[in-house]
């Protein structure tokens, strides 16, 4: 029984996986459940993981966010150097560098290390993001990471059982909403003790004095399955290219993808030069887990992920170039970036494994509305809609698919109970997907109003995302519509409000604003779309007669 | 409710997906349990034939049926299966696709093709009507009659036969649905019509009109159903009254569940959990985990003060069995079930880092599992149970379906070898990875209820869950189990002892601090004026309704709402402070934690008026005779090898009877295992109350 490394055959390995996968899960409910952002508790924009002592994955919460978990072990590792022989029973980390975490200051780590009597024998860990990290309103305008907010490297949130004070205090004092932010650093600490309790019970059950050599273990065999799965890719590379939007006008992204035997090396070669402001930047960090992210979702999305199945896996990009931007470069909203960037890298893989291939996806996409009640009290909303997936072989695309955040849509009758608007339309654009042989999911269409009687300004803050450069089709389809708004009929021009600081105002309740979300791209060549599709798409009123003479016959 | 005499009879009838069950039960307590195969084409034909069979067995008289209570999957298959009536949704102009955009949240985060099960209502029977209402009721511009006639007119002619109508705030106003169903009901009178803000009156355009389309597009099915049902029973001479079981875990006449067919859409599984509750309740048990592993999956439920946990929204029809979210989401208070895929069917493979895992693939009753003999080739937790000495082959069902030894080993030996494992150390392995599988997934349903499993009591039933449920309990450090009579046949012992009940929800969205009590009073008066009527449709005279007030409420920015008591009698500014202090104290026990000043919001109002329980006795004796049978070989956990097992007639153990483990407990669709050091005593319920020894972890 004992010939495994270990000491546990196969029987109890799938045992003690399965217990440590839940083991992350339950902290990432108990933080689900006591967090008080909506960001956590409904967008679930966080994830939690175990860690051997050396910074080695044990496992991922199957729940949680991929891109989180995935960037765990470079943050145990960071506190493993800096705080070497300083870790102690009743000590709690916590830190937000974005060229150690994932990429902007808002997403927060709590690490917490696991004593089994004085001897340091894991790291339980969860990141999320936070409601509010300080820095300026609008991440339009901001050049550097100084305006952006509270920079924490690893740091002591708690030493020997003690509350860092300081820390508390300082957070307090530089970020909006203290007591959200505060509360939900708390209900993080919480979860982190459940899973360090659990953990110790499961060490103890199996007799694992410590878990290096389990980690190792797991990540072999997740390592060895996902190796295998490259193996059977043919060799070769394969390149893809395209604009994607900038700050003022698109950029160039190219991809390389080559797979050399059991190994893949993404290189997104000749990337542009940091942008200046704007807050567009991904730190190498991101634009690795996000590049994992992708391949694992378009090759492997049923295998256990974890440290293991990565390591054949390598990732590259210029560095000073905006996927790997150099300190202090403005990040904030570097997902707006990767996300667009990401259908470039899907575009690669497509040719590797053409049954996974898919067009380009539109996407997610925040209209804020804001002001002030009668009362005087501030309210806050966003209208969060997603954008349309790809055509795929044998498959149109889907409208509302937010990719690659796992945020869910504002309901109407929230979003109103909340803000003064009247949303006087939220439905599929006709017209709008990339055509193709299996074309792209819808576009949303949505117009704002204010609610008449209420006499006070709206706000409004929206910055369009595939405004310059509609989702990619693949194999001969078109690619989908882009993100767009008017203000009272008239389109947005780079010298107004909205269109320079993503800011305006609704004064009248005549005032109109009206915004599409980018579709899908289409998938093969339109002209071989069966007639019977094209059909049930008029029938449906999706695409317009006009619509089809133009997209599906020549 | 009335009370039954002890000569009077009561029935419950579940149909499941497979079996048809059946429940005699008489005043003494005395069960008598007979299973049919349920027959899809014409359900009600099956369930008849049953009642026929039932009673002649046991020489009753139909007329001595004064209660018969009955549950069914009918609302959710066709709901599946897409058989229900081609349905219309009128809904405001504008949001003609809240249907498909759904709340857009991925339910895999890998899976990048994910796909969503097809709205109900397509797009081109989903028609505009120009109309508004603004978040507080305020009607901005009516509907137009012209315009919604010709809309239904298009629908007609399209082919719907059933109406759906969802407009924006309709709970905070529901004049435009009113005026809209109006029109439909005097100018199509063959149609049927659902009003959102009948159905689910509550915030949320997405779930909400889930919801009505869906009540919609089963009302002609069930409505032309129970008037058969009724029809054939009056043709038998019954004359008794007829229940409906609802998802809510209470029961309401024929009359009230055709108002409002959605209703019944978990009604089985809410069944079974009534039974655990009433099991719990009998013992003195609270609170109760209900575990029923049958086949496919496992279902957990939390059973706190006899009542199962209820919440307002379940999930059906969905793209992937058990994945949340990725299903049809319907606002109907339902028992909270969690279903796991655990079952005697699961398979058991070596997937691809090598490693040993069970289901949630499995093998039904086609082709079952290996020892079925019916041409299933895979190893399934059964064939691991056989080879482990739980199962007697000669003896399942009762002896009706001979189990094959030879297939179960085969199976399991050639899982082994790719595994480097013996078949005994792959089937304890088996066993082993489902009750990981279900002990984890029940943990984490405890913990969203804040509950510490140690204080908890299992309840098990089902086909598997006897043979499974003391090493779940161990895993969770749970110390007792209870084993109630006819494991097989609990849904529709649950039905007989369902409350009549029926709550109605309303959402008034507001602050705690900013309530406008005389308009929640209105609305509460108005909810129980619904409830009161429902129940004097079952023939519950008014003195004997309990009305139940309350409010799901949470803090402001947090999403998950807890439901607390709001006071009888009048309300005003003096009720803001107990619905305070009533929160403070729910969330304290559920969080460990609470800001008595923090700033709480209503949602949702919610009356339930229900009617006393019914009080059950079960038990009334055993067949006499020796209760051990014999003794068997059977592999022990706790010794990691095979140890002798005495085994007993389950139908002999009488009540006050104790005996330890290990042991093997064999009744017709069940068999209980005792493991080693638990020890077992028959309560006068004849349920087996099993403790296990030792420290919990």
């Amino acid at each position: 029984m004992n010939e495994h490394a270990v000491g546990l055959d196969p029987a109890d390995l799938a045992v003690v996986w399965s217990r440590l996968i839940a083991i992350s899960d339950q902290m990432w409910l108990t933080i689900r459940r006591t967090a008080f952002s909506p960001i956590i508790s409904t967008a679930l924009d966080f994830g939690c993981g175990l860690l051997a002592a050396n910074g080695g994955q044990l496992a991922m919460g199957a729940v949680g966010m991929a891109s989180f978990n995935l960037a765990l072990p470079t943050l145990a590792r960071d506190i493993l150097r800096r705080y070497a022989g300083r870790i102690h029973p009743g000590d709690v980390f916590i830190g937000n560098d974005p060229w150690l975490c994932i990429g902007h200051l808002d997403d927060v780590a709590v690490i917490t290390p696991v004593f089994d009597g004085e001897r340091h024998v894991a790291f339980v860990a969860t990141v999320a993001h936070q409601a509010n990290i300080g820095g300026a309103l609008s991440h339009r305008r901001v050049r550097e990471v100084y305006e952006e907010g509270v920079f924490i490297p690893n740091t002591k949130l708690y030493a020997r059982g003690e509350r860092n004070d300081t820390m508390f205090d300082q957070l307090r004092a530089n970020v909006r909403m203290p007591d959200l932010v505060l509360g939900d650093l708390e209900a993080m600490v919480g979860a982190n003790e459940i899973g360090a309790g659990r953990l110790l019970a499961l060490m103890r059950e199996y007799h694992l004095a410590d878990v290096e050599a389990l980690a190792a273990e797991l990540q072999g065999r997740s390592e060895r399955a996902m190796r295998e799965i490259i193996r059977a890719l043919p060799d070769g590379t394969y390149r893809s290219e395209g604009l994607v939007d900038g700050l003022e006008a698109p950029v160039h992204i190219k991809v390389s993808l080559r797979v050399a035997g059991d190994e893949i090396f993404v290189d997104y070669p000749d990337a542009p030069p940091e942008f200046p402001y704007g807050g567009m930047n991904v730190t190498e960090t991101y634009t690795v887990v996000n590049t994992h992210y992708l391949l694992e979702c378009a090759l492997a999305p049923h295998l256990p992920h974890n440290e293991g199945s990565i390591q054949p896996l390598h990732v590259t990009a210029p560095e000073g170039s905006v996927l790997a931007c150099r300190f202090p470069a403005s990040v904030g909203l570097r997902h707006t970036f990767t996300t667009r960037v990401s259908s470039i890298v899907l575009a690669a893989i497509a040719q590797v494994a053409p049954g996974r291939a898919m067009a380009g996806y539109g996407t997610i996409q925040v209209a804020e509305a804001f002001g002030r009640r009668p009362s005087g009290a501030f309210y806050s909303v966003g209208m969060i809609g997603g954008g349309g997936r790809g055509g795929s072989a044998g498959r149109d695309g889907i409208g509302g698919f937010i990719y690659t955040s796992g945020a869910a849509s504002t309901p109407v009758e929230y979003f109103e109970q909340v803000a003064p608007i009247l949303v006087t339309e939220r439905q599929w654009q006709a017209d709008s997907a990339g055509a193709g042989e299996f074309r792209g999911g819808m576009g949303q269409q949505v117009s704002l109003r204010r609610l008449p009687g209420h006499d006070l300004p709206v706000g409004i803050r929206f910055t369009p995302s595939r405004r310059q450069v509609g989702a990619p089709g693949l194999f001969g389809g078109s690619p989908g519509s882009l993100t767009d708004a008017t203000w009272n009929g008239r389109p947005i021009t780079p010298d107004s409000d909205l269109g320079r600081d993503g800011l305006a105002t609704i004064h009248s309740d005549d005032d109109v604003f009206r915004y599409h979300v980018s579709s899908g791209g289409g998938f093969g060549d339109p002209r071989a779309r069966a007639q019977d599709a094209v059909e049930r798409d008029l029938r449906l009123g999706l695409v317009t007669p006009e619509g089809a003479r133009r997209d599906y016959r020549e | 409710m009335f009370d039954v005499g002890p000569r009077a009879l009561s029935v419950g009838i579940d149909i499941g997906g497979t079996f048809t069950d059946l429940v005699l039960l008489n005043g003494h307590g005395r069960m008598h349990v007979h299973k049919v195969l349920t027959t899809p084409d014409d359900p009600a034909r099956g369930a008849l034939a049953g009642l026929h069979e039932l009673l002649e067995r046991g020489g009753f008289e139909v007329r001595a049926v004064e209660l018969l209570v009955h549950s069914t999957t009918l609302v959710t298959n066709s709901i599946i299966e897409r058989t229900g009536a081609p349905t219309a949704l009128l809904c405001t102009e504008g949001f003609r696709d809240v249907l498909e955009m759904r709340r857009e949240q991925r339910y895999d985060l890998y899976d990048l093709f994910l796909i969503w099960p097809e709205p109900l209502v397509p797009r081109d029977l989903r028609l505009p009507i120009a109309e508004r209402t603004t978040r507080d009721g305020t009607s901005l511009r009516a509907p137009d009659e012209a315009e919604v006639r010709t809309a239904v007119d298009l629908a007609v002619a399209r082919g719907a036969r059933s109406v759906a109508v969802s407009f924006l705030h309709s709970y905070a106003n529901p004049q435009h649905e009113q005026t809209v169903g109006e029109i439909v009901r005097r100018g199509y009178p063959t149609l049927t019509v659902t009003l959102s803000s009948d159905v689910a009156p509550v915030m949320g355009e997405y779930e909400r009109t889930s919801t009505t389309v869906a009540d919609a597009y089963v009302a002609p099915v069930v409505r032309a159903y129970l008037a058969r049902m009724q029809d054939e029973l009056g043709r038998t001479g019954f004359c008794g009254q007829f229940f409906m079981m609802l998802s809510s875990g209470g029961a309401a006449a024929v009359a009230t569940a055709i108002g409002q067919p959605i209703r019944l859409v978990e009604s089985g599984p809410a069944a079974g959990a009534a039974a655990a509750a009433l099991i719990g309740t009998l013992t003195g048990a609270d609170p109760v985990l209900s575990f029923d592993m049958g086949g496919t999956t496992a279902k957990v439920c939390l059973i706190e003060g006899g009542s199962p946990a209820v919440v307002n929204e379940i999930e059906v029809a969905r793209a992937h069995r058990l994945r949340r979210g990725s299903g049809l989401p319907l606002l109907v208070p339902s028992v909270e079930l969690i279903e796991i895929g655990a079952g005697g069917g699961s398979i058991a493979r070596v997937d691809v880092t090598g490693i040993l895992r069970v289901g949630p693939e499995s093998a039904g009753a086609q082709p079952g599992p290996a020892c079925y003999g019916l041409g299933g080739r895979e190893a399934t937790v059964t064939d691991a149970n056989l080879l482990l000495g739980y199962l007697d082959p000669s003896y399942f069902l009762g002896g009706e379906l001979r189990l094959d030894s030879g297939a179960a080993d085969a199976a399991i030996a050639s899982l082994g070898a790719r595994l480097g494992l013996t078949a005994e150390r792959t089937a304890a392995a088996i066993h082993g990875v489902v009750n990981e599988t279900m002990a984890e997934a029940a943990r984490m349903h405890l913990i969203e209820r804040n509950w510490d499993p140690r204080k908890v009591t299992l309840v098990a039933f089902g086909g598997a869950g006897p043979a499974h449920a003391a090493s779940v309990a161990r895993k969770l450090g749970i110390g007792r189990v209870l084993f109630p009579v006819g494991a097989g046949a609990t849904s529709a012992l649950g039905s007989l002892v369902a409350p009549l009940s029926f709550q109605h929800a309303r959402s008034l969205p507001c602050r705690l601090s900013d309530t406008d009590w005389a308009r929640v009073g209105d609305v509460l008066r108005e909810l129980a004026d619904r409830g009161r009527a429902a129940l004097r449709e079952a023939n519950v005279s008014d003195n004997m309704i309990e009305i139940v007030r309350e409010a799901d409420m949470h803090i402001r920015g947090q999403v998950f709402e807890i439901t607390v008591a709001v006071p009888d009698g009048p309300l005003g500014e003096q009720s803001a402070e107990e619905v305070r202090r009533a929160f403070g104290s729910i969330y304290r026990r559920l969080y460990s934690r609470h800001d008595p000043q923090a700033d709480l919001e209503v949602v949702n109002w919610k009356v339930t008026a229900r009617a006393p329980r019914r009080a059950v006795t079960l038990g009334g004796g055993t067949r006499g005779g020796e209760a051990r049978k014999g003794e068997r070989s059977m592999f022990s956990i706790e010794a990691g090898r095979f140890v002798t097992a005495a085994v007993y007639d389950r139908y002999r153990l009488a009540a006050g009877v104790s005996f330890g483990g290990p042991a093997i407990v064999e009744e017709r669709e069940a068999t209980v295992v005792i493991p080693s050091g638990g020890r077992v005593t028959v309560d006068q319920h004849l349920s087996l109350v099993l403790d296990l020894p030792g420290e919990p972890r």
